[in-house]
């Protein structure tokens, strides 16, 4: 398989988005045909819960996997990934911050990821003009930070609190405070804007001293890159959770399967991320149905053995 | 005639003052070559007048403006850069990469300067499979395929073997023969040098620089001067391809 | 309940600890107790061990007695120090593991294992800690007092059991499963858990699962009146003739005598919802 006809490549993954998004939003403990729903209980549950959810999941691992790419060109760094730089210890942090101070309010653990990952971001972007290396340093010290913080709150937090602090940082897809239309859209528009700066990206790749040589300014794109891919990191974690695997992995299968451009790059990411996320949620709800799973377990059960066949293969 | 004028222009690097009031005339059509020690400042003069690193750009200018006066767009339609590759391995392809550096510019002239370089054969491989001298063929590639009016080679013929280095050095002479270029060069061999230099920039390290017609610069004395060993003059025992006569 | 996390081969153990403890006659009346949980807290000073505790965990907070005592654990941790300083003789616990309980053992105090897995479990771990603390004779009559009383909730049923789902948290939504202490509550009060054929003691579910399962009533362990407004608007919403009907989590999430309280609170409510809904046919 060579990755010279990355146009068809793609097509086959927005046929193979269609039929996830379909299939998956039918599944459940029972089967559901939105159209010819059984009774009016099955027809709340696919356009009430199960749509919304499936939507909610292709957003995030669209958005996770988009980020994921943003932060591996941009730190030049195979190995980065969304919460390479901290943002998933922040929100974190801030979600189960909240959780200590408004015990029992439902909206305290989105609110407050959303606070902690700004926040997370805004220190970050303090060291954005040192570079890349000194960057990612500064990340790792940071999310090593954040993760004291983390168990610190964790510590004061009351054992009634524990068990949701836990589902929210293993991912939790049921409950996002975000509507799945809002999250599409910030999909869309961090596709249109990754689309937007694609060849200044491809550029990048050939290091920063020939980008630059080559006229792409790399410090307002750096910085531009990473206040983008953090603040999608932070939709994502407010919406979902921390789901780990997807924003690291997804890039590179992109990469392995159509090559490293951008402006093909990104909307497969975004394509694909989604795909991944969708079926590893609805492996969540199904396999051991009533009970659920959490999805960041799932998203590396099912993403770590495609990797590494793909690992394999391109050898 | 255009050309890169330096006057005055000072090299800086990690607080040490390597070069002080550099002037060099390089004019479109002449190859002006670079030498000097290591750590002599050689590669970051050529980042400085790329616009890569930061720099006394007020001291260089081009068709009478300052290199500061550009923006950074235009500046990199006037020079292309060539330097140590340094890319992570995200899985580009040589076709790719030249793509990166010229867009689409296929033409004859192209063709033929990625067949004499050997690049022709590469074009889907992934950069990251290439020996060190293949890339660096791809690298040089990249840098001549922009058309630009100035060329900055950063020591083009490292990694090289004997039929590429004369390649390279046919092709560097053509660009400014023929392309009429100002072609900038970081070269440490100084059979090399004399090779294809009209005019030689001396960086000492120590602040000091020279700038002369090859004739003057390449003697013994200088060079001892510069590289700080002793040198000798054989007739008749050194060999070098001659890039004049490959056709 | 996620806290009180075990297994079949607990209760396993906890049968051969009333086996050997059987055979201890009642020496144990200057025993010093460490209660480490509320429940075991609570069965101590139901059998009348009250006077012998001499430290609690943190959210021992019933009897009121019990709250004045030094607090020498979370729910995660022992603290060793303040601990070993009460001088203690027993420390009961509802976790084999629990940090800090070996550098106890490693003192020579004894460590009981409390973690019923069922209302006769509660009963017989009130039992066994009556003999382990020299209050054998008035365990027992506290132990028969309550079993009356469960027997008086069992005669309560009349019709075949009532599906319910027990709600331990809403986001994301956790429940029991068939090991949990509250299912078989559940049961003995004439209601059955939806998920009682799951094999977890906790459960993450979904709102699709609660609602092909069809209950007939919504259990959240919630007081707060605020709070159960927020659930029942939630809940009507999908299910809307099932009630939501709040109870005392101290009561139902507490494996310890005061389940029966609230056990025998709950079998009203689901008695006036039974009678609602026969009403409506």
């Amino acid at each position: 398989m060579r990755p010279a006809r990355p146009a068809v490549a793609l097509l086959l993954l927005l046929v193979l988005t269609a039929g996830v998004l379909v299939v998956a939003a039918s599944m459940g403990q029972s089967w559901i045909n939105p159209f010819h729903p059984a009774d009016a209980t099955s027809a709340a549950i696919y356009w009430q819960l199960r749509l919304p959810r499936v939507l909610t999941a292709f957003a995030v691992g669209g958005l996770l996997s988009v980020a994921g790419a943003g932060f591996q060109v941009m730190l030049q760094n195979p190995l980065a990934e969304p919460y390479v730089l901290g943002v998933a210890g922040s929100a974190a942090a801030g979600a189960v911050g909240c959780a200590a101070l408004f015990p029992n309010v439902a909206w305290a653990m989105p609110a407050g990821a959303f606070v902690g990952a700004s926040l997370g971001i805004g220190i970050v972007g303090l060291f954005a003009s040192l570079g890349p290396v000194r960057l990612l340093l500064a990340g790792v010290v940071l999310a090593a930070f954040w993760a004291a913080v983390l168990a610190l709150l964790l510590s004061l937090l009351p054992a009634r609190e524990l068990g949701r602090a836990f589902g929210w940082m293993l991912g939790d897809l049921s409950a996002s405070p975000l509507s799945p239309t809002l999250l599409l859209v910030v999909l869309g528009i961090s596709v249109l804007g990754g689309l937007a700066v694609s060849t200044s990206l491809d550029r990048l790749l050939l290091g920063e001293k020939q980008a630059r040589a080559l006229g792409i300014p790399v410090r307002r794109l750096h910085l531009g890159l990473l206040l983008g891919a953090s603040a999608m990191t932070a939709v994502a974690v407010t919406a979902a959770g921390t789901i780990g695997f997807v924003g690291l992995v997804i890039p590179h299968m992109m990469r392995m399967l159509i090559g490293p451009m951008h402006r093909l790059l990104i909307p497969a990411a975004a394509l694909a991320g989604g795909v991944l996320l969708v079926t590893a949620d609805t492996a969540a709800r199904t396999v051991v149905a009533p009970a659920e799973l959490p999805v960041g377990v799932l998203t590396a059960m099912i993403g770590v053995p495609v990797f590494l066949a793909l690992l394999v293969q391109r050898r | 005639m255009n050309r890169l004028a330096i006057e005055g222009m000072a090299v800086w690097r990690g607080g040490r003052r390597l070069v002080e009031d550099l002037h060099c005339d390089a004019a479109s059509g002449s190859v002006t070559v670079i030498l000097g020690p290591n750590g002599a400042g050689k590669s970051t003069l050529l980042q400085m007048l790329a616009g890569v690193l930061p720099g006394s750009h007020a001291h260089a200018s081009w068709m009478g403006r300052h290199l500061g006066a550009y923006l950074r767009r235009e500046w990199a339609d006037v020079v292309s850069w060539q330097g140590p590759a340094a890319y992570a391995d995200f899985g580009l392809r040589v076709d790719q990469r030249l793509h990166l550096a010229a867009g689409m510019s296929t033409g004859g002239e192209a063709e033929r300067m990625l067949r004499e370089l050997d690049v022709s054969g590469l074009m889907t491989r992934p950069l990251a499979q290439l020996s060190s001298g293949e890339r660096q063929r791809v690298e040089v590639a990249a840098a001549m395929l922009r058309q630009t009016p100035v060329l900055l080679l950063d020591e083009p013929t490292a990694h090289l073997d004997l039929r590429h280095q004369a390649a390279c050095l046919r092709l560097m002479r053509q660009q400014a023969d023929v392309g009429g270029r100002v072609v900038l060069v970081v070269l440490h061999d100084v059979a090399q040098a004399a090779a294809v230099a009209d005019q030689v920039v001396l960086l000492y390290g120590d602040g000091r620089s020279e700038t002369g017609p090859v004739e003057a610069m390449m003697v013994p004395k200088r060079l001892q001067a510069l590289y700080g060993t002793p040198m000798r003059a054989v007739e008749g025992v050194g060999l070098l391809p001659d890039f004049r006569r490959m056709a | 309940m996620y806290v009180y996390a075990s297994g079949p081969s607990m209760m396993r153990l906890l049968y051969i600890l009333l086996c050997l403890l059987a055979c201890v006659p009642d020496a144990w009346a200057d025993a010093r107790v460490l209660a480490l949980t509320p429940a075991a807290c609570e069965m101590l000073f139901a059998i009348g061990a009250g006077p012998q505790v001499v430290g609690v965990s943190e959210h021992c907070d019933y009897p009121p007695a019990a709250r004045h005592l030094p607090r020498i654990a979370d729910y995660r941790r022992l603290f060793v120090e303040p601990a070993l300083r009460l001088k203690p003789t027993l420390a009961v616990s509802g976790q084999a593991d629990f940090p800090g309980l070996s550098a106890l053992r490693k003192e020579g105090v004894r460590v009981m294992l409390v973690h019923p897995a069922s209302v006769k479990g509660v009963l017989a771990a009130m039992l066994a800690l009556g003999r382990a603390t020299g209050h054998g004779s008035s365990g027992g009559t506290v132990v028969a007092r309550l079993r009356r009383r469960l027997d008086r909730l069992a005669a309560g049923i009349s019709s075949p059991p009532l599906p319910v789902f027990y709600e331990d948290w809403p986001q994301p939504l956790l429940t029991e499963g068939g090991p949990s202490f509250i299912t078989d509550a559940l049961q003995h009060i004439g209601a059955r858990n939806i998920f009682s054929a799951m094999p977890m003691e906790t459960l993450r579910t979904s709102v699709e699962a609660v609602v092909q399962a069809r209950p007939r009533a919504i259990i959240v362990p919630e007081v707060s009146e605020k709070r159960l407004v927020a659930r029942r608007a939630f809940w009507r919403h999908w299910l809307p003739d099932v009630p939501v009907i709040g109870v005392d989590a101290d009561l139902m999430q507490r494996p310890g005598p005061r389940l029966i309280d609230g056990m025998a609170a709950l079998q009203r409510r689901l008695t006036s919802v039974r009678g609602v809904v026969h009403a409506a046919r």
